[in-house]
């Protein structure tokens, strides 16, 4: 039974708890004597704060305490970004937890109630005033950059916040190549909206000097890293509890102004403080994710093969710079925009940029989303500038099997991938040369149906550190676990990863279970608490399996190393005779006799007869640091109908041919597909923040910004191959953001190859009915004015 | 998200509910509270009270008489799509009632609260307008009358005085034959970008009798699509007539659009929809 724990559909273990309601989220933390925190937020983009009244605010009923961005003036360190790209000239600009003499965003916090209970401090915002003088307000990036621009930081010229550039050189290939294909790609601002929004509770003791706590957060020992910094509580006296966390997508990795607010509120008050986000301040105060401009340039020959891709990209990185805001469009981006493909010359010039707006950082993919966009868009225009088709193109340029290990031109290491394997396999299930003969027969009878593909590959499983290092990642990137088995041979497992709905407490149980030949439900996994776990990097970036994986796998084989060594003492066999199987030691030749690690377990918790010198005891850590990246890949296919009528795009077919290295749990991997794939059609199709030349948000709820929704989606189709990461001791290689990396550009290409027939080669994100209805309208009314 | 204070009274009759009303010009009726409360948690209102009558008996009778339909105002979208009489008489209601939103919302939404609310996108508007459906209200006065023509005076704005409490809405019978409901929904709200109630009469050849069309959603307001009407009336119903009644149906709408529906967009999606509601009734 054990041999077969990897691989196999376990069902979720979380699930029992989160479905029936018994899940501990932030908001559920209920403590005596607890405060309701709410905080005032600028309704100006952009304003200088001339005075704050608190006066009226302070008299009413039930408020404890109201302070001011003077008040903590001196008394909090700003808040930080963990991410210095080098050499980009990072302007590392000063971000007030409450903002004091100038707001630079819709939702700047300005001051912090705190009452008896949440509707008296919403009730006493309302009876704060503040005296602001509105100053003009930049959105745009491009916009942001040019000369004689409202300037958001002294010390950032033109707004730009940071310079980077890297590669090879390209200037060769695009004097000499015959044919060179340009684009500009906008790849618009989303909003992550997880089901739970952010929310913090802090407790303080004053005797002891302990601060506890509970927030949604992705990386727990970051967050305490981050805020003891900025709270001046060593990490030894903080404590940072993140149990249950309802998505995060990327917006839970940053330190943000509120849960510091919050502690700094318990500490000051002697009593514990709890905030809760509204879904309508989520909108404008958590963090976005992409917004670039991105030029785009690619030289190739006639027959289809790329000589060089060269980027420009402008990344609006919003009002401040958020925890791995920097990171994101630089290192996350820059690296990869050759994407899947045998590039000789690349380079990649990335400016940062500040505006009026909510900080951006990452969401789910990150960087690689972008990159995987603006290559896959633009191997399809090359595709119909040369007249060959977009399959054929990739072919030529897909890398092949024998490249592997294979560093392209940014100097980063491809691990292993069969990429034309995963094509094939997507096009015989697509059956492609049908489709297109349909394709052709439905545009004789006026109806538009297209296909579009992503041949991607992007780069996960977050460290190793030394990389981190190099790139400029104030942290380090390896995990941590801890495997613990008590007397009766239940194992408590401890990991520095911090699940969020993924489903690790699934799969983490299943690798310790396969390795210790135990039932996946004797095993417990613990996450999500500084005090319970010693250290650890969190989950992002695709990272826990490969990462936490590794370093369980090592602490399980320390385990049973130990448990081998035990066990050889009890069969009275030389070590090296012992064999282990499904959770049994016996005898080389001699399955009859045998002991099984629980019994093992036991003895050495009991220590009455070990082998001299072992000490008892059966627990064992590994902090794993991998060897490099790895580097999920595959093939999608998106099939999608247009209506020239209203312009609907309508997804009909979608099909996912994946390589997440080995797959330890293939129900939870499908699902991470699935809602990778429908966070990315919503770039291509739904979402998109919008803002006024105010810089008011325009898009601030569910009435106005589109999130997708079951309804709109087919049954995906999902295959996978399998080629094991040689880089980590499972072979795996992450799935939490292929979908989201690999579906964008699927969809758009497919709805630019139905609108070809009206001569559309490109509309920008997202293709929402009136943009393609209006597409279509110009290209008729031009066709009509031709003829 | 939290609500500004205020008091809650749970009315014992609709005259009960009248006279707190009088006394209190700022309170608010409530009957499922799904355009009411989150409007109140946004504090966009905040009336200092709160009159409940969705429970009132008197305002959740379902009523099919001979020469008319009548359901009281607290009646529930579920409770209208599962009134197996009312299908019968009155499809195009279930039609409609079935996409509003998700089941949640239909458990909770009542029909007196969408027509007392008048979002200009909600899906009933458009049977109001199309069936010429009558308000029947009572105030501290009495009671009165008024036409579906007459109810949406402006978005969130009827002809019902704020003393005045809807008590039900009326339908003639028998209606059209050939009835529907077509809707494009919004993709963010799921409410109607334009939503399109069709109600047809024609006689053997397709030639059609009767001909009622309203449009919600697309349009500042919704209304009426009379060219459309009587344009088809005497015609046969056919692709070209139905796309020709539908630019007339079109054009009689006032649109205004907004950063991402622009006003020709609505406009030629009232006129798609027009065309597809009319073509699935042939
Ligand atoms: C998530 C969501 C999705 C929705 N989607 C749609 C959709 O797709 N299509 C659609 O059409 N609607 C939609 N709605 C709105 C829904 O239909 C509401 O239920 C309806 O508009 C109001 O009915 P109610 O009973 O909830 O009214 P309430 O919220 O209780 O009241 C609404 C207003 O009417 C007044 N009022 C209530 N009863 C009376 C009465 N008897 N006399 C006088 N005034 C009265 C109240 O004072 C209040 O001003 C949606 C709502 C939600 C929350």
């Amino acid at each position: 039974m054990s041999q077969m724990v990897l691989g196999s559909r376990v069902l979720r273990k979380e699930d029992v708890r989160l479905v029936a309601g018994q899940g501990q989220y932030t908001d559920d933390i209920r403590l005596p004597g607890m405060l309701y925190a709410a905080i005032l937020r600028s309704p100006h983009a952009h304003a200088r704060i001339k005075q704050v009244n608190i006066k009226a605010a302070q008299d009413m009923p039930g408020v404890v305490k109201i302070y001011t961005g003077a008040d903590l003036q001196g008394k909090l360190q700003s808040i930080p970004t963990a991410w210095i790209p080098p050499e980009s000239d990072l302007k590392m600009v000063a971000h007030p937890a409450l903002a004091s003499d100038k707001v630079r965003y819709v939702g700047d916090g300005v001051a912090m109630v705190v009452a008896h209970s949440r509707s008296q401090a919403e009730d006493a915002l309302e009876a704060i005033s503040v005296e602001y003088e509105p100053l003009p307000a930049v959105h745009d990036q491009l916009d942001a950059m040019k000369d004689g621009a409202v300037q958001l930081h002294d010390d950032a010229a033109h707004n730009v916040a940071l310079h980077w550039k890297v590669g090879t050189e390209t200037d060769e290939a695009f004097r000499t190549a015959d044919v060179v294909v340009r684009q500009t790609f906008r790849q618009q601002r989303l909003i992550p909206n997880p089901m739970e929004p952010r929310a913090a509770v802090a407790q303080f003791n004053s005797a002891t000097g302990d601060m506890t706590v509970w927030a949604t957060s992705q990386n727990p020992h970051i967050h305490r890293f981050l805020m003891s910094v900025v709270l001046g509580i060593p990490e030894h006296k903080l404590r940072l509890v993140a149990q249950d966390v309802g998505g995060g997508f990327g917006s839970k990795i940053a330190c943000y102004p509120d849960e510091v607010l919050v502690a700094y509120a318990a500490r000051d008050l002697g009593v514990p403080v709890k905030w809760t986000e509204t879904r309508a301040e989520h909108f404008t105060i958590t963090t976005h994710g992409r917004d670039h401009v991105d030029e785009v340039e690619l030289a190739g020959t006639r027959d289809g093969r790329v000589l060089a891709i060269r980027v420009k990209a402008y990344a609006n990185l919003g009002a401040y710079l958020s925890t791995a805001g920097p990171g994101v469009p630089t290192i996350l981006f820059g690296l990869i925009v050759n994407g899947a493909y045998d590039i000789p010359q690349a380079s990649t010039e990335v400016y940062g940029v500040f505006t009026n707006t909510t900080p951006v950082d990452a969401y789910r993919g990150a960087g690689r989303p972008e990159a995987t966009f603006l290559i896959e868009r633009i191997m399809d225009r090359y595709a119909q500038e040369i007249g060959m088709d977009p399959v054929q193109v990739r072919r030529v340029n897909l890398l092949k099997k024998e490249q592997f290990p294979f560093t392209n031109a940014f100097g980063i290491t491809y691990d292993s991938g069969d990429y034309h394997r995963a094509l094939d396999r997507a096009l015989e299930m697509l059956d492609y040369a049908a489709l297109r003969r349909e394709q052709a027969s439905l545009k004789a009878q006026g109806k538009y149906i297209g296909i579009g593909f992503s041949t991607y590959v992007e780069m996960c499983g977050l460290g190793p550190s030394q990389v981190a290092g190099a790139v400029g990642f104030q942290g380090g990137l390896w995990e941590s676990a801890t495997v613990r088995l008590h007397p009766s041979g239940k194992a408590t497992v401890l990991t520095g990863a911090s699940p969020h709905g993924q489903g690790e407490e699934t799969t983490f149980a299943q690798i310790v279970a396969q390795r210790l030949g135990l039932p996946v439900e004797d095993i417990d996994i613990v996450h999500g608490d500084t005090d319970r776990v010693s250290m650890g990097w969190g989950t992002y970036g695709s990272r826990s399996t490969a990462v936490g994986g590794g370093a369980l796998a090592q602490a399980s084989d320390r385990i049973l190393a130990k448990a081998r060594t035990i066990a050889a003492h009890m069969l009275e066999v030389p070590e090296d005779a012992v064999r282990f199987e499904e959770g049994k030691f016996h005898p080389e030749g001699n399955a009859t006799k045998s002991v099984s690690i629980q019994d093992v377990t036991l003895q050495a918790h009991l220590g009455w007869n070990l082998p001299a010198g072992l000490e008892p005891g059966m627990e064992a850590s590994a902090f794993y640091d991998p060897t490099n990246f790895t580097y999920p890949f595959g093939t999608h296919v998106a099939v999608v109908s247009v209506d020239p009528d209203t312009g609907e795009v309508r997804l009909v077919r979608y099909i996912a041919v994946d390589d997440c290295g080995t797959v330890i749990n293939p129900m939870i991997v499908e699902g991470q597909v699935h809602g990778g794939i429908v966070q990315g059609v919503g770039q291509a199709l739904y979402e998109g923040a919008l803002y006024d030349d105010a810089g008011q948000l325009l898009t601030g709820s569910f009435l106005d910004y589109a999130m997708p929704k079951a309804r709109f989606f087919p049954t995906i189709e999902i295959d996978r191959t399998e080629t094991p990461s040689p880089h980590n001791p499972l072979g795996v290689k992450g799935v939490g953001e292929t979908g989201t990396i690999a579906s964008t550009p699927a969809v758009v290409n497919a709805v630019m190859d139905a609108l070809s027939s009206f001569g559309v080669t490109d509309l920008a994100m997202p293709l929402t009915p009136p943009k393609v209805w209006a597409a279509i309208q110009n290209a008729q009314s031009m066709k009509g004015g031709q003829s | 998200m939290i609500p500004a204070t205020f008091k809650y009274q749970r009315a014992h009759s609709v005259d009960d509910a009248i006279a707190a009303l009088a006394k209190d010009p700022g309170a608010k009726l409530l009957q499922g509270g799904h355009s009411l409360l989150p409007l109140m948690k946004l504090r966009l209102a905040r009336p200092g009270l709160v009159v409940d009558i969705g429970q009132l008996a008197e305002l959740r009778t379902i009523d099919v008489k001979a020469d008319s339909v009548f359901i009281g105002a607290a009646v529930r979208y579920h409770e209208i799509a599962d009134h197996a009489p009312l299908a019968q008489v009155m499809p195009v209601l279930k039609k409609t009632v079935s996409v509003i939103a998700d089941p949640q919302v239909r458990h909770r939404g009542t029909i007196g609260g969408s027509a007392a609310h008048a979002d200009p996108t909600s899906d009933l508007a458009a049977v109001f307008l199309a069936a010429d459906a009558r308000f029947m209200v009572r105030g501290p006065g009495g009671e009165r009358v008024i036409r579906a023509a007459d109810w949406y005076v402006a978005p969130l704005i009827t002809a019902l005085a704020s003393d005045e409490v809807l008590l039900g809405i009326e339908f003639a019978r028998p209606s059209p034959d050939h009835q529907t409901y077509l809707k494009f929904a919004h993709p963010a709200s799921g409410y109607a970008l334009a939503g399109v109630a069709a109600l047809v009469s024609y006689d053997a050849t397709l030639h059609v009798t009767k001909a009622q069309i309203a449009v919600t959603g697309a349009g500042v307001l919704p209304f009426r699509a009379k060219p459309a009407e009587n344009f088809l009336t005497g015609e046969r119903l056919t692709r070209e007539s139905a796309e020709q009644a539908a630019q007339l149906g079109a054009d009689a709408g006032e649109y205004e659009g907004d950063v991402q529906y622009p006003a020709e967009y609505r406009k030629n999606l009232a006129r798609v929809m027009i065309r597809r509601a009319l073509e699935s009734l042939a």
